[in-house]
C-alpha cells in the first residue's frame, strides 16, 4: 500500500515540509526575540538573508502543501480499488478512522498555507517587512499542524487494511442515514437551490460592489460572504449538484465527480471555488494590515487582481455547476 | 555632472551596546558626482573599508544617510540592498576573493546568475569583458592557477559583467608590484573615462597621487581629515 506513487510522494512531501517548517520555526523564534531592522549589526543582516532564504523555502514547503491537498483526494480516489465495497475515495476515506480527519486537516491547511504564501508575498515587496515578526509567528503556530498532518497520513495510510470491507458514497450520502453527509443529501433540493444560489447571488453583489466602491465594511462583509459561500457551496454539492452531473436522483458523492467517468470536472469545480473563496477573503483578512502605510500600497496594487480571481473562481465554479442543470436533459421535477 | 552618492552625518559602530563597542566611523559627509573616481585614503584602522562598504551597500549604518540617486539606502532590508549592489555596483577586493575551484569564465559569469538571464547571454557577456581584457584565451584555466596580476584583472572582468555604474575597490593593489599597480590604475582610469564612477580605498600612495584620482579624501579615526580635489 505505502509503495503508492501518490503516497509516497505524499508522505515523503509532507516529511520535507515539516522538516523545513521546524527549521523555520527555530528561526521564528530567533526572529521574534531579536529582529530590529534598524539595527546595523552583523547579526541583523545575518537575520535578514536567513529570513529571505527561509521564506522562500516556506512558501515552495507550503505551495507543496496546497497541491498535497488536490494529489491526497486524488489518491484516495485511485487507490479505492484496493478495498472491497470501495467506489471513489469516500470508500478509501472511510476505510479507517482517520481517513477524513487527514482530510480535514488538509483542507485547514490548504487555506492556512496560501494565505500565509500571500502574506509572505506582500511583506516581501515591501520595505519595511512589517510582517516578519506576524508571519513567522504563525508558522511557529502552522509548524505543529503540518507534522500533525504528517503524522495522521502516516497513520492513515499504514493503517490501511485491503481485506477490511469498507462502505462507500451510498451508504455515506444516503439521505436515509443520520450522518451530517445523510443530512445534507436529505434536504429538499428547493430549499437547497434557494440557499445556495441566494448566498452565491449575494457573494458576487459584494464582490462587484468592493470591486467599484472602497471600504473596509464591505471587504469584512465579502469575507463573512465568502466562507458561507464556501460552506453552503459544499452542502450545495452534496445536495443536489451532484445529482445533475450524475444525472442520477439519489447520489450525492461529493468524489466521484473526480472520476474519469465524469472526465474530472470535480476538479475544475473544486478549484474554483477554493480560488473564489481564498481571493474573496483576502481583502478582509487584509483589512488590518492596511495601518502600515507599506503594506495600503502594496494591498491597493493587487487587491483588484484578487477581487477578479475571485471573480473568476466563481465564474469556473457556476458554470460547472449550472451547465447540466441548464442544458442537461436531466430534471429533478418533484424533488 | 549630476550628484550620485550623498553622504550625511554617517556613523558606524560595530558590536553596538556590547564590551567591545568599537566606533568605525563618525560625521561623515561627502558628495560624490557621477563620473567621479575618487580615492579614500588613511592608515589601517581608520575607516577606509568600513565606508567603502557602506557606500557599496555590504552593511548599513548606524545612524546617518546615504542616498543613491536620490533614493535613502541606509535602511534598507538586506535583500534590497542585495538587489542594489548586484544592478548598481561592482566590486574589486584586495584578496581578490574568485572561487579559486571554478574558471576563469565561471567566476566572470556568477554576478549575472541571479539575472535571470539565458545561459547563452550570460556567457556572451562573460567572453566579451574577457575579451576586453584579453583573458579569453584562459577562460578555461582554473583561477588557482593564475598569477597574482591575472586574478585580479579576472576580479575587474567579474566586476564589470552586469555593466555597473560604481566599481567599488579596496586596497586593489595591495597584492601587486608597482608595475602592475600603474596597470590596474590605468585599467580603473580607462574605465573612469569610458563613464563608471570609481571609488578605490588604498593606502598606496602611487594609486593616490596619480593624476587619473580626480580627489583624495583621507580619512583618520573615522573622521574624514582631509578633501583634496584635482
Amino acid at each position: 500500500m505505502i509503495l503508492h506513487p501518490g503516497i509516497l510522494a505524499l508522505l515523503s512531501g509532507s516529511l520535507i515540509t515539516s522538516a523545513v517548517m521546524l527549521f523555520a520555526s527555530w528561526l521564528g523564534v530567533q526572529i521574534l526575540l531579536r529582529w530590529d531592522l534598524s539595527s546595523s549589526s552583523e547579526e541583523q543582516l545575518i537575520l535578514e538573508r536567513k529570513t529571505w532564504l527561509v521564506s522562500t523555502l516556506v512558501n515552495y514547503a507550503l505551495g507543496f502543501q496546497i497541491f498535497s491537498a488536490v494529489l491526497f483526494v486524488f489518491t484516495a480516489d485511485d487507490i479505492h480499488r484496493l478495498f472491497v465495497g470501495a467506489m471513489c475515495a469516500t470508500g478509501s476515506l472511510n476505510a479507517n478512522l482517520v481517513g477524513w480527519l487527514v482530510l480535514l486537516v488538509k483542507g485547514f491547511l490548504l487555506f492556512a498555507a496560501a494565505f500565509w504564501v500571500v502574506l509572505n508575498r506582500l511583506d516581501q515587496r515591501t520595505e519595511d517587512n512589517p510582517l516578519v515578526r506576524p508571519k513567522y509567528l504563525a508558522l511557529v503556530l502552522l509548524s505543529p499542524l503540518v507534522a500533525l498532518d504528517l503524522y495522521l497520513q502516516w497513520r492513515y495510510f499504514s493503517g490501511l487494511q485491503p481485506e477490511v470491507i469498507t462502505s462507500c458514497c451510498g451508504s455515506l450520502f444516503s439521505a436515509e442515514g443520520e450522518s451530517v453527509a445523510s443530512d445534507l443529501a436529505g434536504m429538499p433540493v428547493q430549499q437547497a437551490m434557494l440557499l445556495f444560489f441566494s448566498i452565491v447571488g449575494s457573494y458576487l453583489f459584494v464582490l462587484l460592489a468592493c470591486m467599484v466602491f472602497r471600504g473596509s465594511i464591505l471587504r469584512h462583509l465579502l469575507f463573512i460572504t465568502s466562507v458561507l459561500m464556501f460552506f453552503v457551496s459544499i452542502g450545495a454539492v452534496v445536495s443536489f449538484i451532484s445529482l445533475y452531473i450524475y444525472q442520477m436522483p439519489s447520489h450525492h458523492c461529493p468524489f466521484d465527480m473526480l472520476q474519469s467517468n465524469y472526465n474530472y470536472i470535480g476538479y475544475p469545480m473544486y478549484a474554483g471555488l477554493f480560488i473564489a473563496t481564498l481571493y474573496a477573503m483576502l481583502p478582509g483578512l487584509c483589512q488590518p494590515l492596511r495601518k502600515y502605510s507599506s503594506l495600503r500600497q502594496q494591498i491597493d496594487s493587487v487587491e483588484k487582481r484578487w477581487l477578479w480571481f475571485a471573480m473568476t473562481g466563481m465564474l469556473v465554479f457556476l458554470t460547472i455547476c449550472c451547465w447540466p442543470m441548464l442544458f442537461g436533459s436531466f430534471k429533478l421535477l418533484g424533488y | 555632472m549630476s550628484q550620485l552618492l550623498i553622504v550625511e552625518q554617517l556613523q558606524k559602530i560595530y558590536h553596538r551596546h556590547q564590551p567591545d563597542e568599537m566606533l568605525a566611523l563618525h560625521d561623515i559627509s561627502l558628495q560624490l558626482s557621477a563620473g567621479e573616481m575618487v580615492a579614500l585614503t588613511g592608515p589601517s584602522g581608520s575607516g577606509k573599508t568600513t565606508l567603502l562598504s557602506l557606500l557599496g551597500c555590504m552593511s548599513r549604518p548606524t545612524s546617518g544617510s546615504i542616498q543613491l540617486r536620490g533614493r535613502n539606502v541606509a535602511k534598507l532590508p538586506e535583500r534590497f540592498l542585495a538587489q542594489i549592489r548586484r544592478e548598481t555596483f561592482g566590486f574589486v577586493f584586495q584578496q581578490y576573493n574568485l572561487l579559486r575551484d571554478l574558471s576563469v569564465l565561471e567566476n566572470v559569469m556568477l554576478p549575472l546568475y541571479p539575472s535571470a538571464q539565458p545561459l547563452g547571454e550570460i556567457k556572451k557577456s562573460a567572453i566579451a569583458v574577457l575579451d576586453k581584457f584579453e583573458l579569453a584565451g584562459m577562460s578555461k584555466k582554473k583561477v588557482k592557477q593564475l598569477s597574482g596580476g591575472e586574478q585580479q584583472r579576472v576580479a575587474i572582468a567579474r566586476a564589470l559583467v552586469a555593466d555597473p555604474e560604481i566599481i567599488i575597490a579596496d586596497e586593489p593593489t595591495a597584492h601587486l608590484d608597482s608595475d602592475l599597480s600603474q596597470d590596474l590604475l590605468q585599467i580603473l582610469a580607462d574605465l573612469n573615462t569610458a563613464g563608471k564612477t570609481i571609488i578605490i580605498a588604498t593606502h598606496d600612495s602611487s594609486v593616490y597621487k596619480s593624476s587619473l584620482v580626480q580627489r583624495r579624501v583621507a580619512l583618520r579615526h573615522g573622521a574624514v581629515v582631509e578633501v583634496d580635489s584635482r
